[in-house]
């Protein structure tokens, strides 16, 4: 029967609703796939759905075949391969949009719909965005709908019922997926790795600084990272987030430098100790941004490097969480070893003269480390410097630019010049970067630190103390740093925009719609091993390991396979009490086996007819059980004996496959 | 059995030889009226609706009427009226041409609304009322009423009510070649029909007519019955499903066909055959067609 209905030919309006789920499908991509294979996609459904409003077929096979080889030949051409999530991405669409060309019969409407489903789902493997998934599920929602209006057998059902059909069937799909979820053997590293893509966009910090470069992180409304505090957080004026450290320095850009083989003075601890989960997004460097100073963390390979910054040996390119502890106040008697206090006092030499001048001559009045940090910072205060996320640009000796001519900058254009002027008086000195403050969610008391929080400080090392943060930002606009204080100095802010000011309930509806998001991203997303054993405890299944937990799920699938049988069977056979339907329900499958199925609504003789034009040589045999089967049901008081004389005939009829025939 | 199987035989061989290459509709004509049923007949001029008509009342060896339907025919055309009798100073009721066995409404379509629901009654009761006063009909009573296309001009469309009171409606077409040539090169359809001999008459056709409703039915075959009607009543590109009075006649169109080709049971296969001529004219569709009714019988898988 099936195989009957898959020939059939599809109406214009199935045809429209599957171009259409198509349509929406491949809207999931948009940005992620070239432009020209849209643009076929949808000339090839134009043409088709032109050609079926017409009444016309498919465009001849030739037509077909160079369309798709030339199509094929242009992406192999731009990607240079068929692997890769894009190229991979891009030739499933490629043929999903192809296939619509050479349409005519329902089951080149399977075949579509079947690649709208990996399409869909290949979206997934480019962002696990909880709105991109809730997208994804209404398009296979629709997708479902459209292939329920194309198979059913009986009526096919209106719109509305179909849509109702589908949710039916996704919610009887649930509870295995559920299962299939919760227990699928996950591993301890990632079982396969997508082949990165080249040129793919980092997020935040990098390795280096420019003056310019935290003002284009000022404008991202992007999330770094979210952080949970186990107690009370710290005060504002000690959030900061500490990421990589720049050491080397010339003249214009700052830089990580190359990893120097020291350790680092061991730091002692001081005040409270502040516990707290941070859940970081993904941004393909190695440092985890930690609160300053990291003292405890719960990544298995993740170390300290010796400017105190935390790093794992792999790029953090999936979503983590990491428990951590650090202590906000620190300080350190052991004294900075030679190496690491050269690799922090180097300036390049002939750049920045007039500052080197001016480091020269403040260090005249001021010996000592401290009254030489503070001098500088009064000024800073006291000059006219301004805060602004718009400064004009410096070109060669960023710092002499900065100090002597514009006197406008941010966070970076301040721990340069600072750090630079400490360099230059002989205090070991450099640019931490990293994130300060953040934004509390109270709906669900955590902390979202966007790129817009990206800051660069100062740290300088006193005898005696060890390394001191000096934030010369918190001196020019204290807001920066401390919120409450007024409006940042300088009116031509842009930084946050409408979304921090102004329209609270629009604020309030974004930290709820981010507090749903890092709720999806907590139990669904970073659903590990850990976790699953967790769950798998909680269920008195000890031990787990993977050959118990396929078992597990062989048993939900074959459960289900069994539920579904039933049913099915239920619906579609007739009461099996009646040994006459039994009986003719076998000849059917023996007929069906020989390549001649009967269809739904064919009578029995009608179906010995067609069986005897098929296969003249059965058509005897057919005729006469036939007969025989339309008497026992139909005829008035049929003789018990004929029955069971029925049966008998139908088990030793064996029809011969059609191909020993032929031989 | 034997012998209601050889008169069958006989009627359909004679009206064959008239009409050519119409086995398939000559046999639902047949199965229409063994099961009581009248007969509507839908095709376009000249392809002998009227020459069967006449070659099954000549045949069955019934009374035959013939009343051509015009826009001007007046009600009284067909019934009949009562006239002033001076002799005998009383009414006298003149009978028009309904009162005969088989009754020939030719171009019905083509009658005024009123003059068509003059037949009604007739159809339905088999009698007559006029001036208060009731008239049977001789029995058996058929109508077999021919109609042009809807789409022609200076027709009436039947209302669906009228629709209904017939038990079949049956599309001739156009002959096959062979058939064509045949009736080209032979002699004259009325004059054929003129020389038929009669092979039944009015008492063998209620025998028959009696044998049907001993054709069998099993309960399994209601169940299909209903699964067929129910689909009719919930199927999307119908307006209307089939009535109750629609159900009885498909059922007793089955047996009728039953028993034309030799059975005691009523089987599917008797059921799909006079399916699409007892539905069609039934069930009102948006596309009309005989693709439209085999969708219909496609759909419901047999019970």
């Amino acid at each position: 029967m099936s195989i009957a209905l898959a020939r059939k030919a599809m109406s214009f309006e199935q045809l429209a609703g599957i171009c259409a789920c198509l349509a929406l499908a491949l809207a999931a991509h948009i940005g992620s796939l070239p432009a020209w294979v849209y643009a076929t996609v949808a000339m090839s459904g134009a043409i088709r759905l032109s050609l079926a409003r017409r009444g016309r077929a498919a465009p001849p096979r030739f037509v077909r075949l160079a369309v798709a080889a030339l199509a094929i030949a242009l992406l192999f051409l731009q990607f240079r391969t068929f692997n890769g999530l894009s190229a991979g991405t891009a030739l499933l669409t490629l043929m999903a949009g192809l296939k619509l060309l050479e349409t005519e019969t329902q089951r080149d409407i399977y075949i579509i719909t079947l690649c709208i489903y990996f399409v869909s789902m290949s979206a997934l493997l480019e962002s696990d965005s909880f709105w991109l998934l809730a997208y994804l599920i209404g398009v296979c929602w629709l997708t479902t709908a459209t292939l329920l209006r194309v198979t059913s057998t009986a009526p096919l059902p209106d719109r509305r019922r179909s849509l109702f059909y589908a949710a039916r069937i996704f919610s009887q799909a649930l509870p295995l997926a559920l299962v299939f979820w919760l227990f699928f053997p996950r591993f301890g590293g990632p079982l396969w790795q997508m082949p990165s893509e080249g040129g793919k966009a980092e997020s935040g910090l990098s390795d280096s600084m420019s003056p310019g470069d935290i003002n284009e992180l000022a404008l991202s409304d992007d999330i770094a990272f979210r952080v949970h505090f186990a107690a009370a957080p710290p005060p504002p004026q000690e959030r900061y987030w500490r990421g990589p450290v720049m050491h080397d320095f010339n003249g214009h850009t700052w830089n990580r430098g190359y990893p120097l083989r020291f350790t680092a003075p061991l730091l002692q601890t001081q005040g409270e100790a502040y516990t707290y989960t941070l859940s970081l997004e993904p941004h393909q460097h190695n440092w985890i941004f930690a609160l300053d100073w990291p003292a405890k963390w719960n990544l298995p390979h993740g170390v300290l490097t010796n400017d105190y910054t935390l790093v794992q040996p792999d790029p953090v390119s999936r979503p983590i969480d990491v428990v951590a502890t650090s202590y906000t106040k620190v300080q350190s008697t052991e004294p900075l070893s030679a190496t690491l206090r050269r690799r922090d006092i180097r300036l390049p030499p002939n750049r920045n003269p007039r500052t080197l001048q001016l480091a020269h001559d403040l260090r005249q009045g001021h010996p000592d480390d401290m009254d030489y940090v503070q001098a500088v910072l009064n000024m800073f205060a006291q000059e006219a410097f301004y805060y602004t996320l718009t400064p004009p640009k410096l070109a060669g000796d960023s710092v002499d630019e900065f100090l002597f001519g514009t006197k406008r900058g941010f966070c970076g254009h301040y721990a340069s010049a600072f750090t630079t002027l400490m360099r230059a008086a002989g205090i070991p000195a450099h640019v931490v970067t990293g994130y300060q403050g953040g934004t509390f969610n109270r709906f669900a008391d955590y902390w979202i630190v966007r790129q817009s929080d990206a800051h660069a400080w100062s740290e300088v090392w006193i005898d005696g103390l060890g390394w001191q943060r000096v934030d010369p930002t918190s001196v020019i606009a204290p807001a920066r740093v401390q919120p409450g204080l007024g409006d940042v100095a300088g009116a031509d802010e842009p930084a946050g925009g409408p979304w921090r000011h102004g329209t609270p309930w629009l604020a309030d509806l974004r930290l709820r719609l981010d507090a749903m998001r890092q709720l999806w991203r907590e139990r669904i997303l970073l659903f590990d091993q850990d976790s699953q054993t967790r769950v798998l405890e909680w269920l008195n299944i000890p031990e787990p390991d993977g050959q118990k937990l396929v078992m597990v799920l062989a048993a939900a699938l074959a459960l289900v396979l069994v539920w579904l049988t039933w049913t099915v069977r239920r619906e579609t056979e007739p009461p099996r009490k009646d040994p006459v339907i039994r009986a003719y329900a076998r000849l059917c499958i023996k007929l069906a086996a020989v390549g001649i199925p009967r269809l739904a609504h064919e009578g029995a003789e009608d179906y010995a007819i067609r069986v005897a034009q098929r296969r003249p040589d059965l058509g005897p045999a057919v005729g006469a059980l036939c007969r025989d089967y339309s008497d026992l049901r139909y005829a008035d008081a049929p003789a018990p004996a004929g029955v069971g004389r029925f049966e008998g005939a139908v088990r030793t009829f064996r029809p011969r496959p059609p191909d020993s025939r032929a031989s | 059995m034997n012998m209601v199987r050889t008169e069958i035989e006989a009627i359909l061989a004679q009206i064959n030889r008239v009409i050519l290459g119409k086995d398939a509709q000559i046999r639902l004509c047949l199965a229409c009226m063994l099961a009581r049923g009248h007969l509507l007949i839908e095709d376009i001029p000249g392809v002998g609706k009227t020459t069967l008509a006449h070659a099954i009342a000549k045949t069955l060896g019934l009374s035959f009427q013939r009343v051509q339907f015009t826009s001007d025919l007046l009600p009284a055309d067909v019934l009949g009226v009562s006239i002033f009798d001076r002799e005998t100073g009383k009414f006298r009721f003149q009978r028009g041409p309904i009162f005969a066995q088989l009754v020939l409404a030719d171009e019905i379509n083509r009658a005024s609304p009123k003059a068509q629901s003059a037949l009604l009654e007739a159809m339905e009761e088999h009698q007559v009322t006029l001036d208060g006063q009731s008239m049977a009909l001789p029995e058996p009573f058929f109508v077999i009423a021919t109609q042009n296309p809807q789409d022609q001009v200076g027709t009436f469309p039947l209302p669906e009510s009228q629709l209904d009171r017939f038990l079949m409606r049956v599309h001739l077409g156009y002959p096959a070649v062979a058939a064509e040539r045949e009736l080209l090169s032979g002699v004259d359809r009325r004059e054929l029909v003129n020389s038929l001999s009669t092979v039944a008459d009015a008492a063998s056709l209620q025998r028959l007519q009696q044998a049907v409703l001993d054709i069998h039915v099993a309960p399994a075959l209601l169940d299909y019955v209903q699964a067929l009607v129910a689909h009719t009543r919930h199927a999307p590109g119908l307006n209307a499903g089939l009535s109750p009075r629609a159900a009885i006649g498909l059922l007793r169109a089955a047996r009728a066909w039953a028993l034309i080709t030799g059975r005691d049971a009523v089987i599917p296969e008797h059921v799909q055959a006079v399916f699409g001529a007892v539905v069609e004219h039934r069930v009102r569709q948006k596309d009309s067609g005989p693709t439209a009714v085999t969708r219909l019988l496609e759909a419901v898988p047999i019970p």
